[in-house]
């Protein structure tokens, strides 16, 4: 029973324990307001399961293992001071459940312990040996009293503790060694819990909140500037958001975002778990970002949201780089040069390409493709073509094989035609964001302006910032996919694909479709509706895709570190030996195509949108 | 009688278009302030004969030709000292230049030295109600202009931007005669004594910069191949650029990579070699003047955008046409 020495010990444990979080908070309410509803169903369920941190098998095992033995240990020290009385039998099987959860327990530490002693990065977190050593000599203590009870009770070792017998062995049947066992077992745990706040442990509590107020929205979703706010973008800490700055808290640096960032794979500085230790440091030590993140590692994130994907704890490195990059563009006036252009042409004639409003309608000559406000009775869709489908020579013929879907189908649409605007996504991603509200609202207001209500999108940049960033500015449409639209008027027996497609085939997911909107599936199910098709699936696909390199304003910035990603996503193409690679998006297709010529193999894969696959099995071709 | 001088424009020895637009332009500042005058071309250079015969026909009154080897090419303080020089003596109401780095220069200075008003990149001259000159300028680059009053302008001293000059007609077939005035008499006073002229390798220019732009795509190859272009660029006196996977490769630095992730050029003649002509690379050399191309390719979509374009392998045509190159001119390469 306790003495009220170890009641005082109790109670200082306590006390350290709280007064170190309220510190914690203290640290990430430093941030500026933002809105996040918690998601306590969603909490409750990702503890019982742990599916995202399971997702690394082993690390999620042992982690599995560490959770519910140190819970249900917690559990039963808690219920012993009650002093319940329980049958015999029920005992055995408890202790039977015990000794075992121990040795998993014991396992996964002794798992993570070699992990951390192996990983030679300077990045990995301090402190992490610290709590694990704490946690060996809690259980391996816990064992040694246990064994040492086993030699003195009259009935020895029994089945229902098999790891208690082996202690036993080990250990001396003396009441002493018992009691200085028990205690240090008591005080090691009581050390445990007021570490909790001050070492990586905090995670416990960091992180299940993290979860606790993840994002509701899609991946990948840039939350607007607050223009009222003193620093446009962020360099201090006070310039982050309290949940960004929670984010920081909440990472444990177990790498899993490093090791699927294509920046990083392909030999970039970027890392977007530096990125959060930088930002974790600076909770602490003060100063700008701008110190610890060099532009190389801001300009080289191609927004592809893996690391969004792959994050256990729903850590979101993109949002701070979006940040950053808006103070070093908006605020120190730092445009990578070669986006400049880019960036005037968007401010001038409103595209990409610095064509003007003029040849907005150019792809569509000789094609029955009216604007928006010629059209008999109500419009049944809006075509967005997207910069791109209007003046990238290749995607102009998606355009036309889209428009010419649009018309075997008897679709009622039309365009904006020289209304329609770049939509900002890059202008965006580069941190632009006067740029983006500008042009944003051109968009909303022409749209608003013919009252469209659903719109089309070919390219999905274009589709994943009107339907989930343009809200946040007054723009509420219903936005689709071309590709789930064409597989719509295919299930609806509006257009027929007969003619079979030649070769083998693989699909490229697309990020801002994929990862950005989960939207994988309607990709194939558009494949398999196509007579003669024979998928293949890349190694990497769907949630694992690999990005083409072209996101983020990657595009127009030039990739002077390390290897090109587009070529080393071709390699995986090549190696899939397929004959086409369908993908649906513009940046894809060029990045791609770049790629594959950069091989120089005897019979390059030929890349084509879906879009122009199901015009050619249409038996239309441009 | 109001007198407007113009700075003769020459390359070598043959006249430059400008001339004939500034002196149109001092016909109508003429035309403006009542016609009782006349028009002068001033000429300061070498052999310049030849081109000087026919001013008359432009509309051209008389032509003051200072020649000397020493005015081969532009010294600021030279041609400074000799033009107030001759300024002070003969007392031109007006001296008009077109703009360019030099003149810009060369403006500057006079206007100092005769504290007389002076308008660059001057896009546009009025007479003004209250009975003063009105000129409009371009500021910043040309993003911004400025509306001036020339308050005292004994002589006015303009440089016009080249955009907004229109040569004339020919009209009769006048001749204007050429007075040659002599160097020695002016005596110019200068600080500096020019020793040399250090030129610049064609090949070392800034792609932006060139007047030839030699550019080599993924069709040069791999490996030991690029002596071709390079010799061809070297005979015709261009400067080296590339496309995006020749400057991934490292056989040229990223400062030479024409389009969307490099520069934009605009060169007078660009001479594609083994280039299929992306978007991405035609983007940044759409508004080059003269474009030729040379691929094994007769699909290949550089050829939409090319005056000239050549089917076959830059390793075979390269070498005829750096040969036929150096026959030409056999100083070069």
């Amino acid at each position: 029973m306790l003495t009220s020495f170890d009641l005082l010990l109790i109670g200082l444990s306590l006390v350290i324990f709280g007064a170190g979080l309220l510190k914690l908070k203290a640290a990430w309410s430093q941030g500026r307001p933002a809105r996040r509803p918690g998601d306590l169903k969603g909490l409750v369920l990702y503890l019982l399961g742990q599916r995202e941190i399971l997702e690394n098998r082993v690390a999620g095992l042992a982690h599995l293992a560490l959770f519910w033995g140190v819970c249900f240990y917690l559990a039963l020290a808690i219920l012993a001071q009650f002093g319940p009385v329980i049958p015999p039998g029920l005992a055995r099987l408890v202790s039977l459940i015990s000794d075992l959860l121990g040795v998993a327990l014991l396992a996964g530490l002794i798992f993570f312990a070699l992990r951390r002693l192996g990983d030679r990065e300077a990045a990995a977190p301090r402190g992490v040996l610290l709590p694990v050593a704490v946690l060996l000599i809690v259980v391996l203590s816990g064992f040694w009293a246990e064994g040492a009870r086993l030699n003195l009770a009259p009935e020895g070792a029994s089945w229902h503790a098999p790891a208690g017998w082996f202690f036993a062995l080990l250990s001396p049947a003396s009441p002493l060694f018992m009691q200085i066992m028990v205690r240090i077992h008591f005080f090691a745990v009581l050390l445990l819990l007021a570490l909790v706040p001050f070492t990586f442990l905090r995670h416990l509590v960091t992180s299940s909140l993290n979860v606790y107020y993840r994002r509701q929205e899609p991946a990948g979703v840039i939350e607007p500037v607050d223009w009222q706010q003193p620093v446009i973008g962020a360099d201090q800490r006070r310039d982050f958001n309290w949940k960004q700055l929670l984010d920081a808290e909440a990472c444990v640096s177990c790498g899993r975002c490093e090791q699927s960032c294509p920046a990083n794979i392909s030999g970039k500085p970027l890392s977007p778990r530096k990125v959060m230790r930088a930002l974790h440091e600076n909770l602490r030590g003060g100063g700008g970002m701008e110190q610890s993140v060099s532009q190389d590692e801001l300009w080289a994130c191609t927004t592809c949201m893996a690391c969004l994907e792959k994050c256990p704890v729903f850590v979101e490195p993109l949002d701070k780089l979006v940040d950053m990059r808006r103070y070093q563009v908006l605020d120190r006036g730092r445009l990578p040069s070669e986006a400049r252009e880019m960036m005037r042409d968007l401010e001038l004639y409103a595209d990409t390409y610095g064509r003007g409003p003029a040849h907005r309608e150019d792809w569509a000559l000789g094609l029955e493709v009216p604007h928006i406000s010629n059209l008999p009775g109500e419009a049944e869709v809006l075509l967005w073509v997207g910069c791109s489908g209007a003046f990238h020579p290749q995607y102009q013929q998606v355009a036309r094989s889209m428009a010419h879907i649009l018309n075997a189908a008897g679709v009622n649409f039309g365009i904006l035609g020289k209304e329609e605007a770049c939509c900002g996504d890059a202008a965006r991603r580069l941190g632009d964001e006067e740029r983006f509200e500008t042009l944003a609202k051109k968009n909303i207001a022409a749209l608003d302006k013919y009252g469209v209500k659903t719109l089309v999108c070919l390219c999905p940049h274009c589709y994943n910032t009107l339907r989930n960033e343009y809200p946040a500015l007054g723009g509420h449409y219903q936005i689709l996919s071309a590709v789930e639209f064409a597989l719509r008027l295919i299930a609806k027996k509006r257009i027929y694909p007969k003619y079979p497609l030649a070769g083998r085939l693989t699909i490229h997911d697309p990020c801002y479709l994929g990862r950005g909107n989960g939207i994988y599936q309607p990709l194939r199910d558009l494949v398999g509706s196509l007579p003669g098709a024979s998928l293949v699936e890349l190694e990497q696909s769907r949630e694992n895709g690999f990005c083409c390199g072209g996101g983020g304003g990657r595009m127009w910035l030039h990739e002077k570190l390390g290897e090109n990603i587009n070529n080393l996503r071709a390699a995986q193409v090549a190696h899939s030996g397929v004959q086409t690679v369908a993908t649906a998006c513009p940046f894809c297709l060029t990045m791609l195509e770049d790629g594959i010529n950069s091989l120089e193999t005897e019979r390059p894969a030929k890349v084509r949108d879906l879009i122009e696959i199901v015009a050619m099995s249409l038996g239309r071709a441009h | 009688m109001t007198d407007l001088w113009v700075l003769y424009e020459h390359r070598g020895d043959t006249m430059e278009e400008a001339t004939l637009g500034l002196v149109n332009e001092a016909r109508r500042l003429l035309a403006q302030r009542g016609g009782d005058g006349r028009v002068t071309v001033v000429a300061l250079g070498e052999d310049l004969e030849a081109g000087l015969q026919d001013l008359g026909t432009f509309g051209v009154d008389r032509v003051l030709y200072l020649e000397s080897p020493d005015l081969g090419i532009y010294q600021g303080e030279l041609y400074a000292s000799l033009l107030s020089g001759l300024i002070k003596k003969h007392g031109p109401d007006y001296f008009l230049a077109c703009h360019g780095p030099d003149n810009g220069d060369l403006c500057a200075r006079l206007g100092a030295t005769l504290e007389s008003a002076v308008v660059t990149r001057a896009l546009d001259l009025a007479w003004g109600e209250d009975g003063s000159w009105r000129a409009v300028r371009a500021v910043n680059n040309g993003y911004l202009f400025e509306r001036l009053r020339l308050i005292r302008a004994q002589p006015l001293i303009a440089s016009f931007l080249p955009a907004v000059l229109t040569p004339p007609q020919t009209g009769s077939d006048t001749q204007a005669p050429i007075v040659r005035v002599d160097y020695e008499s002016l005596a110019p006073v200068t600080a500096c004594e020019l020793l040399e002229v250090i030129e610049a390798d064609p090949g070392e220019l800034d792609i932006t910069e060139a007047d030839i732009v030699v550019a080599v795509g993924r069709g040069v190859g791999q490996g030991d191949t690029f002596g071709v272009v390079h010799d061809l660029a070297q005979a015709i006196g261009g400067s080296l650029a590339a496309t995006r996977p020749v400057v991934d490769r490292d056989l040229l630095p990223y400062e030479r990579q024409i389009g969307q992730t490099g520069k934009t050029v605009a060169p007078k003649l660009i001479i594609n070699c083994g280039i299929s002509g992306a978007n991405e690379y035609t983007a940044g050399m759409e508004k080059s003047q003269l474009v030729i191309a040379l691929n094994t390719d007769p699909q290949a979509r550089i050829f939409r955008f090319t005056d000239l374009g050549v089917l076959g392998d830059l390793h075979q045509v390269l070498p005829l046409l750096t040969q036929r190159l150096q026959e030409l001119d056999p100083e070069r390469g």
